[in-house]
């Protein structure tokens, strides 16, 4: 049986430290398209309180993904996800509307979303998992809201369990 | 995203890394659900190995005994507020919640039995949960009955976002936060339903440092 360390020195392998600093990219590149979203100026206000809660959300979850990387004097991505930023920023920069504005971040969140979820199945040290188990929900949250304010069915909101399709782990 | 997203090494582990990871608990990702009351897309389960630890056996069987508590517990709601929610357009969400928590037990239990330990009946309750008596639902304001089946799922979100630091077997924190998520979405629909958007928003910035809490989780005393 999988033994679970729970503390980072426990057990430091090269797989931990990949998988945090990707998640670390993707919550940057989460920041960086939700500022371009920002400045194209098509969003109402209340999806532009909406995309501002989200960056801070990111922001916050990029710092607490560095931590955990510094605690083990390892460098903190400044960098984003170079293919979420590439699948989805062209998408952004084209978009002549707010729905397509939102439509794009809810393919930010739900890769997010499914990552994170898949990904808690590899982590070997507890402590890992806990701080990507507090960050999960909310992005799944943050899928939900978009969904609604695009009038997706209630099916796609509300799934009976967190969906991992568009998970960016290898198949 | 999928298609448009190269399917790199995100990790850059081998393939062992993922066999450790989907062997462990003797499940195959290609098999069948092995019965019990999910809804049909749960985890692939196979036969028992005896894999699960006696503290992640305690953990599940509480997990279960809870959904099967808040599910009688969004029931009872309907029951007593039916007309309310109604008109408040949340009798389908509630009814969905419902079964959500049906689902989420029938998948914890097969992963239980699956793994040879004792299932937990349809009538487990879990005692650390105190619901309202009929009068005190009956006693709830109209604009609160929503907000109550929120704060259920909030403590049930909780609950499985705190459960994750202690469950031993890697594998099974990503199925429990399967449901831990889903909880999370139930939340925050509850917000649209009750206050739109502004609503969310303010849950949104409480948050602490934009992570989903722990302090309400039913499994801390």
């Amino acid at each position: 049986m999988a033994s679970t360390p729970s503390h980072p020195s426990q057990a430091e392998d090269s797989f931990e430290i990949q998988a945090v600093t990707q998640a670390a990219q993707l919550e940057q590149a989460a920041v960086a398209l939700y500022e371009l979203a920002l400045g194209r100026g098509l969003l109402d206000a209340g999806a532009t309180a909406l995309l501002q809660t989200f960056v801070a959300h990111h922001t916050e979850h990029h710092g607490l993904l560095g931590a955990r990387l510094e605690a083990s004097s390892r460098s903190v991505p400044d960098e984003g996800d170079p293919d979420l930023l590439a699948s989805v920023a062209p998408v952004m920069a084209a978009a002549g509307d707010q729905a397509t504005v939102l439509a794009a971040c809810l393919i930010v969140e739900a890769t997010l979303a499914a990552t994170y979820t898949e990904a808690l199945a590899d982590f070997t040290v507890a402590s890992t998992a806990a701080h990507v188990a507090q960050i999960q929900p909310v992005e799944a949250q943050h899928v939900l809201v978009l969904g609604a304010l695009l009038g997706r069915p209630s099916d796609d909101l509300l799934p009976a369990f967190e969906p991992t399709a568009e998970s960016v782990l290898p198949g | 995203v999928t298609g448009s997203l190269s399917r790199r090494a995100f990790l850059g582990r081998g393939a062992l890394a993922v066999a450790a990871a989907t062997g462990a608990l003797g499940c195959s990702e290609d098999e069948a659900p092995a019965g019990g009351a999910g809804d049909g897309t749960g985890p692939a389960l196979g036969s028992s190995t005896g894999n699960l630890v006696a503290g992640d056996v305690d953990l599940l069987t509480a997990l279960v005994q809870l959904e099967l508590s808040v599910s009688a517990a969004h029931r009872d709601l309907r029951t007593a507020w039916s007309e309310e929610l109604e008109a408040q357009g949340a009798t389908e969400a509630l009814v969905r919640f419902g079964q959500h928590h049906r689902a989420h037990a029938g998948r914890l239990n097969e992963l239980l039995v699956s793994n040879g330990a004792p299932g937990v009946p349809q009538e487990g309750r879990f005692a650390g949960l105190v619901l309202p008596t009929e009068a005190e639902l009956a006693a709830l304001a109209a604009d609160d009955v929503v907000d109550h089946a929120r704060d259920l799922e909030d403590q049930l979100a909780q609950t499985y976002v705190e459960v994750v630091a202690r469950l031993q077997l890697p594998s099974l924190r990503r199925r429990v936060m399967e449901i831990g998520a889903a909880e999370a979405r139930h939340v925050a629909y509850c917000d649209l339903l009750v206050g739109d958007l502004p609503r969310y928003l303010e849950a949104a910035a409480a948050l602490p440092a934009g992570r989903y809490p722990t302090d309400r989780s039913l499994f801390v005393s």
